[in-house]
């Protein structure tokens, strides 16, 4: 029943469940820019062309980005249990959410990029700008609003996986959802994580869309 | 000394195995200084030779030799480095959209390593010299066009360029915003000498501004030399199409009645201004409506076309022909 469940078990599971997203999209987010970097840059319009490493860097994301997150949780539990220490809790979620996560950022990011006029990088290109400086004070910053929305995406996706976890005892929303909820049939617990995923995923999503609107001067 | 020296310069695009030759056998000086204009039609390879002026493309032979440098030979850093001496300017102006004006212009510096209160004060100064001191805080895209081109012109000259190549950079503008450009561009040349190379698919762009023309038509350069000498005389063909057919696409303004028959007289400069059209009128003793003209004096001669609509009556219709043939003037039916 309701009352039966302790409010303090929902406050944890909201607070682990921020853990969760907020680690996972920051190292996500370490790996996906530098890598969304590369796959732009090695791309046939981008600055330095490399098929070569391009196709294999596209191969490996795109093998990551198709096996379904529930898999990947258990195909890396070792690695896992070597970062961690653990298989089981909130930090135990990190690594497979990171390694689900990278990948998909890297691919918005890169499509971010490719939205930047490749007439601006030839003006800049014309002042002798180098291409880190390009990449830094010319597709980063141009492609910025367009970052942001991709980020109120990818963190809220992150937020559904880590609920998904849960599966596999990785606490917060998800977790109370599966064990209080599923495994001992209340429906009322059920219903409460879902309630609050969904508001949890809509502030989310409308302080990052209301940060990129905001940052677009192009409005 | 030539300050751009280009030299039996080729290039050749290969596209899925398709190769298509942009540009070959161009041999041109720019002298220092000086307003230079290329001209041609869309696809002759102007945009590819300006971006070959600063090596923004690389040529597949021949050579670019700036201030008595072969920028082939150049690393690419010093290539870097000579860029910052040669300006650049786009038809769709090309600026940062997320900062603002003064950032805009401030970006060459800054990637130059210059100080940021310098960068400041010498964006200002730019700022007042295209006249938008007031705009500095502004985005582009709360700007004109005319005022986004005046942006990026101050953009180009923060490093203090010694040329400044203009790809098509009046294009997007219109009639009246395209003259305070040029206007801008002749005042950058005279006071402070940058020499200008401006490509254009406008004729009254390099009549108006341009002190010497090459024409490029198919890869190649048609015709250069002296703007008044050219558009006095032009001696490739294309050079004529341009010069005096240079309204050519303008005549969808004039209105034609299906039952209606209409001359198109074409000037080519081979008539001194006697009075063609008020002799032809005497002679068959009836007047004539010009639909549209667009021809002008250029030394005593003139150049240019008419159009005028044809009587109804036959005979009429044949005297005026004949009158047009006796006098040497080109003219056929508009259909
Ligand atoms: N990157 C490229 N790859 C393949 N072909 C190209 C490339 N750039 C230009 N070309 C070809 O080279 C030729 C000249 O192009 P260019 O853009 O220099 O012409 P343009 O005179 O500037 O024309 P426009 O007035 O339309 O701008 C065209 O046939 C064009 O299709
Ligand atoms: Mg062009």
């Amino acid at each position: 029943m309701f009352i039966a469940i302790d409010i303090s078990l929902y406050t944890t599971a909201i607070a682990e469940t921020f853990f969760m997203t907020f680690v996972s999209s920051l190292i996500s987010y370490l790996i996906g820019i530098p890598l969304g970097v590369l796959l732009y840059s090695t791309a046939k319009d981008g600055l330095t062309p490399n098929a070569g490493i391009y196709n294999v860097l596209s191969l490996i994301v795109n093998i990551f980005r198709s096996i379904p997150f529930l898999i990947l949780l258990i195909l890396v539990l070792p690695v896992t249990k070597a970062i961690v220490g653990s298989t089981i809790g909130a930090k135990a979620v990190i690594p497979p959410l990171v390694i689900s996560a990278s990948p998909y950022i890297a691919r918005m990011v890169e499509s971010s990029l490719k939205e930047v006029d490749l007439g601006v990088i030839e003006a800049a290109k014309s002042m002798g700008a180098t291409n880190f400086q390009i990449i830094i004070k010319v597709l980063l910053s141009e492609s910025k609003p367009s970052l942001l929305i991709g980020a109120a995406i990818s963190i809220t996706t992150i937020l559904g996986y880590s609920a998904m976890a849960g599966a596999v005892g990785g606490g917060g929303l998800g977790d109370v959802a599966i064990r209080y909820g599923y495994y001992r049939y209340n429906q009322d617990v059920m219903l409460i994580t879902v309630v609050l995923l969904v508001i949890i995923v809509q502030i989310l999503q409308e302080i990052f869309m209301g940060i990129a609107r905001k940052s677009d001067k192009r409005l | 000394m030539a300050i751009i020296e280009i030299k039996n310069l080729k290039k050749i695009f290969n596209n899925q195995a398709v190769e298509v030759t942009a540009l070959q056998d161009i041999d041109i000086d720019i002298e220092k200084g000086e307003i230079f204009g290329i001209i041609g039609l869309s696809g002759a390879g102007k945009s590819t030779l300006v971006r070959m002026i600063n090596y923004l493309e690389k040529p597949s032979e021949g050579k670019v030799i700036f201030e008595g440098k072969n920028l082939g030979d150049l690393k690419e850093n010093e290539l870097r480095q000579v860029r910052k001496e040669i300006g650049m300017i786009f038809q769709n102006f090309n600026l940062l959209e997320q900062v603002n004006v003064i950032k805009n212009i401030m970006f060459p510096l800054e990637i130059s390593g210059v100080e940021k209160s310098k960068a400041i004060d010498r964006a200002r100064e730019l700022l007042k010299l295209v006249d938008l001191s007031e705009k500095e805080k502004e985005y582009p895209s709360k700007l004109s066009g005319g005022q986004k081109q005046r942006v990026a012109i101050a953009r180009a000259l923060a490093t203090n360029p010694k040329v400044l190549l203009c790809d098509e950079a009046t294009s997007a503008l219109d009639p009246k915003t395209t003259k305070q450009i040029l206007d801008l561009l002749k005042k950058i040349n005279k006071e402070l000498g940058v020499t200008v190379v401006i490509i254009t698919h406008q004729m009254s762009v390099i009549e108006s501004i341009c002190d010497r023309v090459a024409i490029l038509e198919n890869s190649r350069v048609a015709e250069i030399g002296n703007v008044k000498e050219v558009f006095k005389a032009p001696k490739s063909s294309i050079g004529k199409k341009l010069i005096f057919g240079a309204t050519v696409n303008k005549e969808e303004e004039f209105v034609k009645i299906d039952d209606k028959t209409y001359l198109r007289l074409a000037f080519d400069g081979s008539i001194t201004d006697k009075p063609i059209l008020a002799n032809m009128i005497l002679k068959i003793g009836m007047p004539v409506s010009i639909m549209y003209a667009n021809t002008k004096v250029i030394e005593g001669k003139v150049v240019g076309q008419l159009i005028i609509e044809m009587p109804n009556d036959k005979k009429v219709q044949y005297q005026i022909k004949e009158y047009l043939d006796e006098n040497e003037v080109t003219y056929w039916e508009v259909v």
